[in-house]
């Protein structure tokens, strides 16, 4: 996959040893930027991405994994065993050749394994390392662990989300790990941008945690000023309404909609066909609408379960009135402007074929700025770097092999055979 | 301020909400000159909830928050504001603004017509529909853009009553997520105009591209499986979920099998750990709900910092769930120091999110506080980018 010149990161190297989501999905923004990405992969333990469901067809296999080939596009795949000297000699050498090094484990593994900060900067040093551990590298709970899922409470984002009356509550996505790898992606950009002015690299130390603390500055800053823990508030807005996801016409079929001014309140009344709400004073403000907060929302909904969500979004889109439908997967996979924008992907792949993707979410006028490719299979691109990258000789690839640089000995050779 | 990276890079930040402000501080707090030029009547932002009122003055914490580090300066309406508007113009790298792709447009910001008059700018719009394509125009808040992403439909995942509706995470967070792309895409632009000599361009981020972009396995469960997603689905894994403890909510998963190991072991190897509807991470998830209420009555003995300590020693993902009282006083994120103090005469001194990350050679600028609407009006150009 060759990168053009008006890539902005052609010619950026990514030494990735991330898996999961939260560092693969930093990674994959880099890739898409032109970066050429190695993903470092282990045999003897997989990415957990590539054993989860959904595979391709329901048949199960570490090639044939949604979530992986999801945030793997355009990046290369090597294998080695990180428990073995001679696989930690391949990575030093990886790392030599390489502009950043990136790792989402918990603190202080990548030290164990000799590739900490102060290791890597021996071996090249200019590198910009980045580490996105859950809790950070220092603090007295460096070592604890935190998935994505677990984020969304430690940020504090569950106990501001939620039914009204009920509990805490998820928010359907391990938030924290894409946040987590959007900051990163940005972090990344930054010392770049400033290595390629002062020649310095540097080291990064994000805090997963930390890093999706500000989302929720409302509910935090509401605290700090007023000593106020806000309720939980569903779908509503703090400030406007009416704003809600009501029931519609047909099988567990709703519609978003959301007033966030006069003229938005105005256009939404006359469209429901409810003058008698336009001429009401009470409501002519935001603060008013919002103390009938209930019965605007029953209004909304008295009216939209005569209809469908379809023809509810048409007509408030149509009257200026922002309304969506909350879109299943099928629906976002079907949706006219993504399409129309080419927000999705379709490349061949040799174990599930084509399949839709999505890429990258920004269109550039002039840059080449795009999803690269399809995800890499397992190790598909161990021989390749070894020989054309690294320069290592056939014999000495042969010895490496054996004694379990890769995986158990002899498994390069053993996957080169099976070709 | 020597030494951090977008020292001299000029940003003009003529958003509304929170996605241009929150892209512009990413870049401000690293060195950036940032100018937040703001219609008469003001950001919108200002308007925001939670307000603090001090002194018979009131602001938008959100607004206090978001714009540290920058100057404001009012666009005036005649034409002498417009050369004010043009000699911003000329001066900057960026230009980042966001909201509705037609308000953008009322407001004078043409992106082509910009790049006609200032061919070397980087124009960054960050719209919910993103700036073409059939309904590039339709209107959008926080809420519209989790939907037409596709994360409102998933939310809250795993829902016992289908009678409730798809549920609205908290706050503005596909605006904060339009943010943090805005800033990547900012400098990577920065990087390809050096590549091609100086020339800008039209950088297009579509808040429901990259809400999109963002749904874990959920998306391929369509093209991989044709299984259609919706908010009453089950969970990847299990066991995975909040229970309550002693004296509060608190939350667990365990994502791979030696974690679910050395919980049956915490628990005193319970019988029911042998069941077979247990017997691995995806049956877990498919009883979840009969395994996480088990869980529960073998921790409720517990305080959840205790279970928080005692989980966590065995390797074990959970955490209580936190109440905004309880990240303000972590042990942890104060011995990072990553809640700072910022003075401002009106509203007082207050805590505030710091950094989303530490950089070792180039550190997160210290925070200045937050500009009243139009402080920087009267302040020369070269005040106003002025490298302090």
């Amino acid at each position: 996959m060759p990168v053009s010149e008006k890539a902005p990161l052609a010619g950026v190297r990514v030494a990735d040893f991330t898996w999961v989501w939260a560092g693969p999905s930093a990674t994959l923004q880099l890739a898409h930027l032109g970066a050429e990405v190695i993903k470092i992969e282990s045999v003897d333990r997989v990415d957990t991405t590539r054993r989860l469901p959904p595979y391709a067809d329901n048949i199960v296999g570490p090639n044939r994994a949604g979530y992986f080939n999801q945030y793997s596009q355009g990046k290369k795949s090597v294998v080695l065993n990180l428990k073995n000297e001679k696989g930690l000699e391949v990575a030093r050498d990886i790392v030599r050749i390489a502009d950043v090094v990136a790792d989402n484990f918990a603190a202080e593994v990548m030290d164990r394994l000799g590739l900490g900060y102060e290791d890597l900067k021996k071996i090249r040093p200019d590198i910009i390392a980045i580490s996105m551990a859950g809790y950070g590298q220092t603090g007295p709970r460096r070592n604890y662990i935190a998935y994505g899922p677990v984020q969304v409470p430690m940020i504090g984002l569950a106990a501001l989300s939620g039914y009204p009356g009920r509990g805490p509550s998820e928010v359907g996505l391990s938030y924290g790990d894409p946040n987590a790898g959007m900051h990163a992606a940005f972090a990344v950009l930054a010392a770049l941008w400033h290595r390629r002015r002062t020649g310095e690299g540097q080291f990064i130390d994000l805090s997963q945690w930390e890093a999706a603390i500000g989302l929720v500055a409302e509910g935090l800053l509401d605290w700090v000023f007023n000593k106020n823990q806000p309720d939980r508030m569903g779908n509503r807005d703090l400030a406007e309404a009416p704003q809600g996801v009501f029931r519609c016409l047909g099988d567990d079929r709703w519609v978003a909609i959301a007033c966030w001014s006069d003229a938005h309140w105005e256009a939404l009344a006359r469209a429901m066909g409810r003058e008698d709400l336009v001429g009401r004073a009470d409501l002519r403000t935001r603060e008013g609408r919002k103390a009938h907060e209930l019965e605007l929302e029953q209004a909304v909904a008295d009216w939209t379960a005569a209809r469908t969500p379809e023809d509810v979004v048409t007509t408030l889109q149509a009257a200026g009135v922002p309304a969506y439908i909350p879109l299943s997967n099928r629906g976002v996979a079907e949706d006219p402007q993504l399409n129309a924008r080419g927000a999705f992907t379709e490349f061949d792949h040799p174990e599930v074929g084509r399949r839709r993707h999505v890429g990258a979410p920004w269109v550039f006028s002039k840059s080449d700025v795009r999803a690269r490719g399809r995800a890499p299979l397992l190790g598909e691109h161990t021989a390749e770097l070894l020989t054309s990258v690294l320069g290592y000789d056939a014999s000495r690839i042969r010895e490496l092999d054996e004694a379990g640089a890769f995986g158990p000995p002899g498994w390069l050779s053993r996957q080169r055979e099976g070709d | 301020m020597a030494g951090l990276p977008f020292n001299g890079v000029r940003v003009l930040d003529a958003g509304e909400l929170v996605a241009a402000a929150y892209a512009t501080r990413l870049l401000a707090h690293l060195g950036a000159s940032v100018v937040k030029l703001e219609d008469p009547g003001g950001d919108p932002l200002r308007e925001r909830p939670p307000f603090v009122e001090r002194g018979g003055y009131r602001a938008s914490a959100l607004q206090l928050f978001l714009d540290q580090c920058k100057r404001s300066v009012v666009r005036e309406a005649d034409p002498g504001g417009e050369s004010t508007l043009g000699s911003l113009l000329r001066d900057a790298d960026v230009l980042v603004i966001s909201g509705d792709r037609r308000r953008i447009l009322q407001r004078g910001f043409d992106p082509d017509q910009l790049l006609a008059s200032y061919p070397s700018l980087i124009v960054v719009t960050i719209t919910p529909f993103g700036w073409t394509g059939p309904r590039a125009d339709w209107s959008a808040t926080e809420l519209i853009m989790s939907a037409a992403g596709g994360w409102l439909g998933i939310s809250p995942g795993a829902l016992d009553d289908p009678n409730l509706p798809p549920l609205k995470a908290f706050g503005q967070q596909c605006e904060f997520q339009g943010g943090v792309h805005g800033a990547i895409a900012a400098v990577a632009a920065l990087f390809a105009r050096e590549q091609r000599g100086g020339e800008g361009e039209h950088v297009d981020v579509s808040v429901q591209a990259c809400i999109a972009s963002n749904l874990e396995m959920n998306f391929m469960h369509w093209t991989y499986a044709g299984r259609e997603t919706s908010r009453l689905g089950t969970r990847a894994i299990g066991p995975w979920g909040i229970i309550e403890l002693a004296d509060g909510p608190f939350f667990l998963t365990c994502i791979e099998e030696d974690q679910w190991q050395r919980l049956v072991q915490f628990l005193g190897n319970p019988d029911w750990a042998e069941w077979e509807m247990f017997g691995d991470r995806l049956l877990r998830a498919q009883h979840n709900d009969a395994l996480m209420p088990l869980i529960e009555a073998g921790l409720n003995h517990l305080t959840c910092q205790d279970a928080f300590e005692q989980l966590q020693n065995h390797r074990i993902a959970c955490t209580p769930v936190n109440t905004m009282e309880m990240l303000l006083t972590s042990d942890h994120l104060q011995e990072r120091e990553f809640f700072v103090t910022v003075e401002d005469e009106i509203f007082g001194a207050a805590t505030f999110p710091g950094a989303p990350f530490k950089m070792s050679n180039t550190p997160w600028k210290q925070s200045t506080r937050a500009p009243r609407l139009g402080e920087h009006s009267s302040w020369s150009s070269f005040e106003l980018w002025g490298m302090d």
